[in-house]
């Protein structure tokens, strides 16, 4: 085994330092960076602008209102907000409310709305807001001002039953809730499933995965069809063993893909203490722009975080392997992606395994048995497991079992890899097929060669 | 130090490709190994190398079986390869590293043979009083740049057995000259070199013994000189003032080549040019070039190869 990979060191290096100093990749890099310097100042800009706007005075100057509830509120009331208090609010007009839209409609630079309130054909309110074609209000500020008018109406038609303030505010407080299982012994535990912010980081390291296996693979793949099509590669295998080009090639992939995301890693570090420089005391912290972020961080353990990386290494060598093969069944850069058809495809169907449970999680119920196939299945675990791990949605022992799985399938991978790899990186002609691989290690020949 | 290449052979499906290749290399000089395109050269010397499993056969060098991956070889592909996208120096001193030589010694060969090769200003960036000029990559340099850089590659790990595929084709004349005077050098150094080429007036300047290949077979090997003393002088030109095609017809001789520099003409041994030539003088006309030699290698490669490729 090891004069099997004899001389990978300086395969590595080699790659290593010359794809470093390419240009393309300083500059995804460098666009990497400044994506994720800029991120937190660009969303704490976007929050204080939708704050101050949903603060800020409103541009409607009168609304009408038609209410056919016969619940007798009274819509002065709106204007002891601060944001209403220059509007008129007219809610006993003369004329009716089909010539109101008509005339609203023929209105330019119009900042008047109507707001009917009535019963649907089930008996549920319905509210119409409605505004003229060429008026002056954006749909921000309707949309604004019917979040407002909701909330008021659902107030006022408490207290129309003679409810006082006190008990209107009791009983349109906000509700949390927590989605808890009981266990087999009977205690109630967390649940399984997951809620939105545990959705939205279970996708978004998902995709962080995608991205660090897909471009690896595809950097990896690249770099083996180059030394082909160049025919560098009849120098190397007289200098180097096939396995110790595979080996060296694929530890400078995954390092040059660690490097760029360590280069978004700095980037929102500096990205906070950026927006602390510009936004000063009013700056928000990260945990305030990205809501559970304090929950999730408060349950990480080291050892979870150790699994995780470990989870993820493991996967972008898995198909890096795949990656590597792929490339070496092609002769010419031209022909790429016809060769990269079963990394492309197994990545594919890993990826949209843990999207599409994820999604279900949130729509629906999924059954424990397809949560733990997708767990353990080693196309979709590098995918599923450290998001559910992070979110403490998984244990450490099933993130252990699946990573042990993950493990075992790249020891055999390589191993397989390994055997047609020596054969695949010397072949010259059409792009090879899986069962073209086959039959080259059975010491087969092919249908294409000596024609 | 020997190199013994004993009944190689390569299939591929029905067709064999090399068909039982054997030769010899007992003492150092050069070994050509000629034939058509297509006619298993390449495929050959890959075998050698190993890079290409055999489906029969064996390579021995120095009394144990060759592996390329634990001796010192120097290679030219016969298609050029290098890193369109690097730095030039980087992918050298890479080569060299991979055959094991510290990259101090790797750089100084590489100022040596940069020199020698004429290539220094693509290896070496100019420095201006504000600015040091970007290094050169692979894809910058002419064809023939090229070829020079994947020689020094070859040569840099200073190696027993080199072997070159093809090594002058695309060179033009300054060039040609320029690699022969190093292959020159490395025979003089007690090295063997393997060479396949199309240029038999190259492979007539170097070396000693040749095998000709046809379609995978073996269709002519051995010593260069005792093969074409084995053919005889048999090439005869004759130039006169006069017309003499009536002695041709008369010694039922064929013309091979009739050009202003003389008349070439087939025999089928000396005796017979002998006795053209005295009929000549015989009929007084007025000889102005007369000629007999051994056939060219050319000729032989023509006669071999040539008809069956037709």
């Amino acid at each position: 085994m090891n004069s099997s990979i004899h001389g990978w060191k300086k395969v590595f290096m080699f790659s290593f330092l010359q794809e470093s100093k390419q240009k393309s990749y300083h500059i995804l890099v460098a666009l990497m960076f400044i994506i994720a310097l800029v991120s937190v100042p660009i969303m704490s800009y976007v929050n204080s602008d939708e704050k101050k706007e949903k603060s800020e005075e409103t541009k409607i100057t009168k609304i009408w209102v038609y209410d056919e509830t016969g619940l007798g509120i009274d819509y002065s009331k709106l204007t002891a907000d601060e944001k209403y208090k220059s509007v008129n609010v007219v809610s006993d007009s003369d004329i009716s409310y089909e010539k109101m839209i008509k005339k609203l409609e023929k209105s330019k630079n119009s900042t008047e709305v109507t707001a009917k309130v009535a019963f649907d054909e089930d008996g549920f309110f319905v509210m119409d807001i409605a505004k003229s074609p060429k008026s002056n209000l954006s749909i921000m500020n309707i949309s604004d001002f019917a979040d407002d008018f909701r909330e008021f109406f659902k107030k006022e038609k408490i207290s129309a039953l003679n409810v006082t303030e006190e008990q209107v505010d009791y009983l349109t407080q906000k509700i949390d809730y927590n989605i808890l299982d009981i266990s087999e012994k009977g205690e109630i535990i967390e649940g399984e499933g997951l809620n939105m912010n545990e959705y939205n980081y279970v996708y978004g390291l998902l995709i962080i995965a995608t991205i660090m296996i897909s471009f690896s693979g595809q950097k990896l793949a690249t770099s083996i069809i180059n030394e082909k099509s160049t025919r560098v590669i009849e120098y190397l295998t007289i200098n180097v063993k096939p396995l110790a080009l595979l080996v060296g090639k694929l530890l400078a992939s995954i390092l040059l893909v660690f490097i760029q995301f360590l280069a978004i890693g700095i980037g929102a570090l500096l990205s906070v203490a950026l927006n602390r420089v510009i936004f000063g005391d009013e700056a928000q912290s990260l945990s305030e722009l990205l809501s559970g972020l304090k929950d999730i961080l408060a349950g990480l353990s080291p050892a979870s975080v150790l699994i995780v990386l470990i989870m993820l290494l493991c996967g972008i060598i898995f198909y890096d392997l795949i990656a590597g093969l792929a490339g070496s069944t092609v002769s010419k850069l031209e022909e790429m992606n016809d060769g990269m058809t079963l990394f492309t495809g197994l990545l594919i169907v890993g990826a949209y395994i843990g999207i599409a449970l994820v999604m279900a999680e949130i729509t629906g119920n999924v059954s424990p048995l397809l949560k733990y196939i997708c767990t353990f299945l080693p196309i979709s675990a590098p995918f599923v497991v450290p998001g559910y791990l992070l979110m403490g949605k998984i244990s450490i022992v099933v993130a252990i079992l699946s990573l042990a799985i993950l493990a075992i399938a790249t020891v055999f991978m390589f191993i397989f890899t390994a055997k047609a790899f020596v054969i695949t990186i010397m072949y010259q002609g059409n792009t090879l097929k899986f069962k073209d691989i086959i039959r080259l290690l059975n010491n087969k020949q092919l249908e294409s060669e000596g024609k | 130090m020997s190199l013994i290449v004993k009944n190689l052979v390569k299939k591929y499906g029905d067709k064999t490709v090399v068909d039982h290749l054997s030769f010899t290399m007992e003492k150092p000089g050069v070994y050509a190994l000629l034939g058509t395109n297509g006619a298993g050269k390449s495929t050959s010397i890959r075998m050698i190398l190993g890079m290409l499993a055999k489906d029969e056969g064996e390579v021995i060098w120095e009394d144990k079986p060759m592996d390329a991956l634990n001796m010192n070889i120097g290679y030219l592909a016969e298609e050029r390869g290098l890193y369109p996208k690097y730095s030039i120096m980087d992918q050298l001193v890479y080569f060299a590293e991979l055959k094991g030589v510290p990259v101090a010694t790797a750089k100084e060969r590489i100022a040596y043979w940069a020199e020698k090769l004429q290539v220094e200003e693509y290896l070496y960036p100019k420095k201006t009083k504000n600015k040091k000029e970007k290094e050169k990559t692979a894809d910058q340099l002419s064809k023939g740049n090229q070829q020079k850089i994947q020689l020094m590659a070859a040569l840099l790990s200073d190696p027993n057995l080199i072997i070159l595929d093809e090594p002058l084709s695309g060179l033009d004349p300054v060039n040609t000259d320029l690699f022969k005077g190093i292959i020159r050098e490395e025979i003089e150094k007690g090295k063997y070199l393997i060479m396949s080429s199309h240029q038999m007036a190259t492979i007539e300047e170097f070396c000693e013994d040749i095998t000709i290949l046809n379609r995978g077979k073996v269709v002519l090997q051995g010593n260069l000189n005792t093969i074409k003393k084995n053919y005889g002088r048999v090439n005869m030109i004759v130039k006169c003032d006069e017309d003499f095609t009536d002695i041709i017809e008369k010694h039922n001789l064929t013309v091979v080549n009739d050009s202003p520099d003389g008349t070439q003409i087939k025999v089928n041994e000396e005796a017979q040019a002998h006795k053209f030539l005295e009929d000549l003088l015989k009929s007084g006309k007025n000889v102005v070039r007369f000629e007999l030699r051994e056939p060219s290698l050319h000729e032989i490669f023509i006669e071999k190869v040539g008809d069956s490729n037709e």
